[in-house]
Parts: C-alpha cells; structure tokens; sequence
C-alpha cells in the first residue's frame, strides 16, 4: 500500500490522503497508523481518496470508524450527532471521502458508513464540501 | 451442461497476506461459474472476511493452511473453507446495530454482518477429520442463471 498526503491550498487548510492499493486485514494498520499520524500532527479537515483502492473490507471500515472518531469536533455532542444521523442531516464535518469505485461504495453503503460520510466525486467537490 | 461439473479447489497459508491470493482465486473463478460482477463482488468479499477471520483467530502462533473450495449447483454458488484450528463460535460475535452512530458501535462483527448478507446461508462446522467447516451458499442474481 502507497500512501501520500497533500494539501489543498485555500482559507482553510485541508489535508488529502490518497490511498493506492487495497485496505483488508493485511494493510489497514498502514492506513490508519497514517492518519492517525497526520492527524496528532495537527491535521483537524482529512479528505481520503478512494479512487485507487480496489477493495475494502470490514477492516477498512473499521479503520475509516476510528480515524472519523479522532476527527470528530468537540462541539459534537453524542445526542444532536444521534439525532441528525436518524434524520439524515447529519455528516462527519471533518472527514470526506473521495472518489470511491463501485465495489467500495457498496461496501460503505452495505455497513451505512455513507449514513455519515460524505462521498465526493471529485475533489473540487470535496474541498467545497468544508 | 450441469454446473456440478464446476469445481475449485486450492489451498493457501495461513497468513493475512494470502488474503490477496484469495481474492484473485476468487476473482477468477467465480465468473467461470457464470456469476456476474455482483455475485463475483459479494463471494470475494465474504471469502475475504471469513478468510480474515480464521488468519486472524484460529491459528495462534501456529503454521496453518486453509483450503478453499468454490464450485456451483443449479443457481447456487457454494464456497466450503477447511481448516484446522480454534474453532469459531458465530454465536460469540454480536451482530452490529447499523442504525447507531458510528462511534457507539462495537468493534468487530461487521465482517460477519457482511458475510450474512453478501451470501443466502453461512454455516459453521466442525468434525475430528475435517477440522472445522465453514460452508457459504450464494443464490445467484436472475441475470446470472446460466
């Protein structure tokens, strides 16, 4: 697995990490080992790129659950965050996803990940999204 | 032609990093059965998390193998995975409630959720010679019906 990091240049700074190669048991730790990385260096908006990993298992999305969970504001409290989820109106204000393939969006459709997680399809989209 | 003469067999280590291996055996087999991407996509990654599953748990500190076997009767495509090992208690992994927040979920059982969907039956087993059993049938989609 590859991974590299970039920034977005704008009024806000927005960190991308694209991902190449598949998230499963066997390379998840990579994955989340970076964001979590990343993230206990400061970073507080993460967009993940997708678009080259071809596969994702529980493992995965097990990773994307704990990286959302150290992303999440202070200002979430648990009941509005339970409330918007139920009603739809809720998103992970600080995690985006981005240009997942079509095996991968149904893995995160099938667990509701997509219930909290905003999908991008390209990244324009993405970086206006915060 | 009767799909029963649609039989794959192979045998992998008992490592996480075979899960690749897996996957392409998978990948590759399934549609010889006449399974479309939906059918290839959902058997792949059952196979993947029960795969994970037994790499992860039923080996210890052991050298293990796990033998994969896919083969299709009528509109079912079954998968049996043999190992010898821990045994896996299905009964032990609580289900995941999909409709609570994601940080209020426990860790673990999606993999298993997953298999429960992605295939119409999931059966566990096990006996003295074959070790433990897991077998997974998959009704195909219409489309798929050769």
């Amino acid at each position: 697995m590859e991974i590299t990091v970039s920034q977005a240049e704008g009024p806000k700074p927005i960190t991308i990490m694209q991902v190449h190669g598949n998230i499963d048991s066997s390379s998840f730790e990579v994955f989340q080992k970076r964001a979590e990385e990343l993230i206990h260096g400061g970073v507080h908006d993460l967009i993940i790129d997708l678009e080259h990993v071809p596969h994702m298992s529980s493992a995965g999305l097990r990773a994307l659950n704990q990286i959302y969970n150290q992303l999440r504001g202070e200002k979430e409290d648990q009941q509005s965050v339970s409330k918007g989820v139920t009603s739809g109106a809720y998103k992970a204000p600080h995690l985006k996803l981005l240009a997942p393939s079509s095996r991968v969006a149904q893995t995160l459709k099938m667990s509701g990940f997509d219930m909290f997680l905003e999908i991008h399809p390209n990244l324009k989209s993405a970086l206006a999204s915060f | 032609m009767s799909w029963t003469t649609w039989r794959a067999r192979r045998t992998f280590r008992g490592s996480l990093e075979q899960l690749a291996h897996l996957r392409e055996f998978v990948n590759e087999t399934a549609p010889q059965f006449g399974c479309n991407e939906e059918d290839t996509f959902a058997v792949e990654l059952a196979c993947d998390e029960a795969a994970a599953n037994v790499f992860s748990h039923a080996f210890g500190t052991m050298p293990g193998e796990i033998q994969v076997e896919l083969w299709r009767h009528d509109n079912t495509v079954t998968v049996q995975m043999k190992y010898h090992g821990g045994a896996f208690d299905p009964l032990q992994v609580p289900m995941p409630d999909l409709d609570v927040p994601l940080e209020e979920r426990p860790i673990g059982g999606l993999g298993l959720y997953f298999m429960r969907q992605l295939m119409t039956e999931v059966k566990f087993e096990f006996d003295t010679v074959n070790g433990n059993v897991l077998t997974m049938h998959r009704l195909l989609i219409p489309e798929s019906r050769g």
